[in-house]
């Protein structure tokens, strides 16, 4: 799988030393690109993603004495931005349904870039809402089998299975791409 | 943030971050997210203080009309309980409210899971958070939990099941020690998170009952909550008082124990578990061989078919996999699992775990049922070693239990005057079985026979009529198509050795039609719809709807 063309900087590490709650303004100078690129990753539309995030930031804002007392801003904040996609996702008008066909690009790309890029997109458009938490949390915000289980609220198995299987996925339909 | 990748994982981070190339410019500022989250705060509290005044409103109409009627105590605004067979919601209502009254938190049904058990004995491992972000307003959101109370009612005695929370070095109390500890607070003084600052109180009821509260602090959240004191589980238990008798009803447990025992096994317990919000619904058999040196837990998960696509297993959501604590047995489980769908797998499976480290110890056998009809996995786990590899449960056996399992899961029969045999046949007590039709005739014409097959020896009922079938692409979206239905044909009994059948036939389109995935079948008799993979056997196609040869024509059931 190669993903060399012009990446985007992996999320840092956390910018909030963990003894020194920070406020909430210079938290989200901080981080507020992280997790929109999270969102985008799991939504797959920057539009969504600015409104995934607006929405957990509102909430962490709301709830921002306590996420910053307990020391976990970030854990708490990607949770909010993972629940707040969920959510959405729910909602009829924006609920998902998982095709089985892939997209056609609209136009060739010579060097194969622009064709693998829509290939990946329209991989991760094909996992469950939840798998496609479990990858993005997983590869993308580098956590833990652990630490996405408890973003997630599931088990450490499911994080296991789920990312293996999207993972799996990915493989499957990225090396299709290559293919043709 | 420590790289928890390997290399193949990098790989897809970087390409993932490949995909960030067109990342638009913030459009918003960080005012915005603040003025934003002000407008949120501002609402909510303009919601309490609606509430408040709903409250006082009905507290004043209360007050008026309150000697007419039974006093009520003020329910939370916690979202509700989950629905628990067998058990009063107002009882879990009550056990928050008591929280609430007492100490200040609320607990948060969402993250709460609620056992019952045949036996009466109720567990409930709450979490237990702030009112306001219980509140059932759509918010997920809630922020790290205030602490769990593990609640334990056992209508016949302690079993001191809440003890097992405790490490026993650091543990005061031994679970030899009950009944002597009753009415006894403990304390824990190990440096542990989960046992430090732990109390427990319990409360013994005439007849033997016994109400065990324990509440465990979260770690990251001492500093500001700090324990619940004896004196305040004590109030709450005084509030929250006697539980109420669980009645569990539904799945007949006493038949399903019933042919577990005819199977050689000691059923030991049965419950029933709930997870909390939208977890699987699980019934789980404990049983051992008589001469105990076997032990099994038979577990029953159902889930819903939204989660479980016809034909595919991508869904799963592997929690059948939860008695499974190795990687290396996981994957052998779930791959067992996978591998189920694509196969007839009602004849169940076997896989030898090979980890000696798991909770699954070498040695142990899963063995697995899995009914794409009902949308239905039967899980069987040794909770001990066995030697040479001794299955639990033979094949015919486990067939037998799978069968009377689904059938109870699949709904109760509708109530009739007539004998049992007489009943019309329901989803639940019947396979169907797709196959192509070897005696289809002309070439024109393409027909798929649905074999019709007891669930198991002991079902006796009449298949007589029509079946209604939907046709279903590979998408689940139903095709349109008219059903016309075939003359009326003698009733067939089922019974041990005797199944029936029908037939499902069009002819072939004029033009091209889309294929049929899957037939999804509701029977005479009720029950939840079937449905029935044709994918391996494709020969039908549904027309376009406005097409004039649009006609399927469903049989009536036939013997044999």
């Amino acid at each position: 799988m190669d993903g060399t063309t012009a990446a985007a900087a992996p999320p840092p590490a956390s910018v909030v030393p963990a003894s020194t709650p920070p406020d909430f303004e210079s938290y989200v100078a901080a981080r507020r690109t992280s997790l929109r690129r999270t969102a985008y990753l799991l939504c797959g539309d920057w539009d969504r993603a600015e409104d995934v995030v607006q929405d957990a930031l509102a909430r962490l804002y709301v709830h921002w004495r306590r996420a910053s007392r307990a020391g976990s801003v970030d854990a708490y904040a990607r949770r909010t931005v993972v629940n707040a996609f969920l959510a959405e996702g729910r909602r009829p008008w924006r609920r998902e349904r998982p095709t089985a066909a892939i997209p056609e690009t609209a136009y060739a790309d010579p060097s194969g870039t622009t064709d693998q890029r829509a290939a990946l997109l329209a991989a991760l458009a094909q996992l469950g809402a939840r798998q496609r938490a479990v990858v993005v949390l997983r590869y993308w915000d580098d956590l833990s089998v652990e630490e996405t289980a408890a973003v997630l609220g599931t088990s450490a198995g499911t994080v296991k299975s789920q990312a293996s299987r999207g993972l799996a996925h990915l493989r499957r339909v990225l090396a299709d791409a290559e293919v043709d | 943030m420590t790289d928890h990748l390997d290399d193949e994982g990098r790989d897809v981070r970087a390409a993932l971050g490949g995909l960030l190339t067109d990342e638009p410019t913030q459009p918003w500022s960080v005012q915005d997210d603040v003025r934003r989250g002000q407008a949120l705060r501002s609402r909510r509290r303009t919601r309490a203080l609606g509430a408040v005044g709903a409250v006082a409103a009905l507290a004043l109409v209360a007050a008026v009309v309150g000697p007419l009627r039974p006093g009520g105590r003020q329910q939370t605004a916690a979202a509700g309980p989950p629905a628990v067979q067998g058990l009063d919601p107002a009882w879990l209502s009550s056990l928050s409210q008591a929280f609430t009254d007492t100490v200040g938190l609320a607990v948060d049904w969402s993250d709460t899971s609620v056992r019952v058990a045949t036996s009466g004995a109720i567990a409930v491992d709450a979490v237990l958070t702030d009112p306001a972000y219980a509140v059932g307003d759509g918010t997920t959101s809630a922020p790290a939990p205030a602490g769990r109370a593990l609640v334990s009612w056992n209508p016949v005695g302690g079993t001191g099941r809440v003890l097992a929370q405790c490490t026993p070095p650091t543990c005061t109390r031994r679970t030899s020690d009950f009944p002597g500890y009753a009415e006894v607070d403990g304390v824990w003084s190990s440096d542990g998170a989960q046992d430090e600052r732990t109390a427990v109180v319990d409360r013994t009821y005439d007849g033997a009952g016994t109400l065990e509260i324990a509440v465990v602090p979260m770690r990251h959240s001492e500093s500001d909550r700090g324990v619940v004191s004896s004196a305040q589980i004590h109030a709450i238990l005084d509030q929250v008082g006697r539980p109420p008798v669980v009645t569990l009803e539904g799945l007949d447990k006493t038949a399903v124990s019933a042919a577990l025992e005819r199977a050689g096994w000691r059923v030991d317990d049965v419950a029933d578990v709930r997870s909390g919000g939208n977890g699987p619904e699980v019934t789980k058999f404990s049983v051992s061989k008589d001469d105990g040196a076997q032990k099994a837990a038979l577990t029953v998960r159902t889930w819903d078919r939204d989660v479980w696509p016809p034909g595919g297993a991508e869904s799963l959501p592997g929690s059948a996999l939860v008695a499974c604590a190795d990687d290396g047995a996981c994957a052998t489980i779930q791959s067992t699992l996978v591998d189920c769908v694509a196969s007839p797998c009602w004849s169940g499976r076997a896989a030898t775990l090979t980890s000696a480290s798991g909770a699954l110890p070498e040695g142990s056998r899963v063995v697995l049922g899995y009914d794409e009809n009902l949308a239905l996995a039967v899980e069987l786990a040794a909770t001990a070693p066995t030697s040479g590899g001794k299955a639990f449960l033979a094949d015919a056996d486990l067939q037998a239990l799978l069968g009377l399992l689904e059938e109870q899961l699949a709904g109760s029969p509708p109530a009739a005057t007539t004998s049992p045999s007489d009943r019309a046949c329901t989803s639940g007590q019947v396979k169907l079985i797709a196959e192509p039709d070897a005696a289809s005739a002309p070439a024109s014409v393409t027909t798929v026979r649905i074999r019709v097959i007891p669930r198991n020896p002991e079902v006796t009922c009449v298949l007589q009529g029509t079946p209604q079938v939907t046709l279903l692409d590979a998408a689940g979206t139903a095709l349109g198509y008219r059903q016309v239905v075939g003359s009326t044909g003698d009733p067939v009994r089922l019974a041990s050795g005797v199944e029936g059948s029908f037939r499902v036939s069009r002819t072939v389109c004029a033009s091209a039609g889309t294929d049929v995935a899957t037939l999804r079948v509701e029977m005479p008799g009720g029950g939840r719809p079937a449905d029935v993979s044709v994918v391996a056997i494709s020969p039908l196609v549904s027309c376009a709807t406005a097409s004039p040869d649009n006609d399927v024509l469903v049989s009536t059931f036939e013997r044999g």
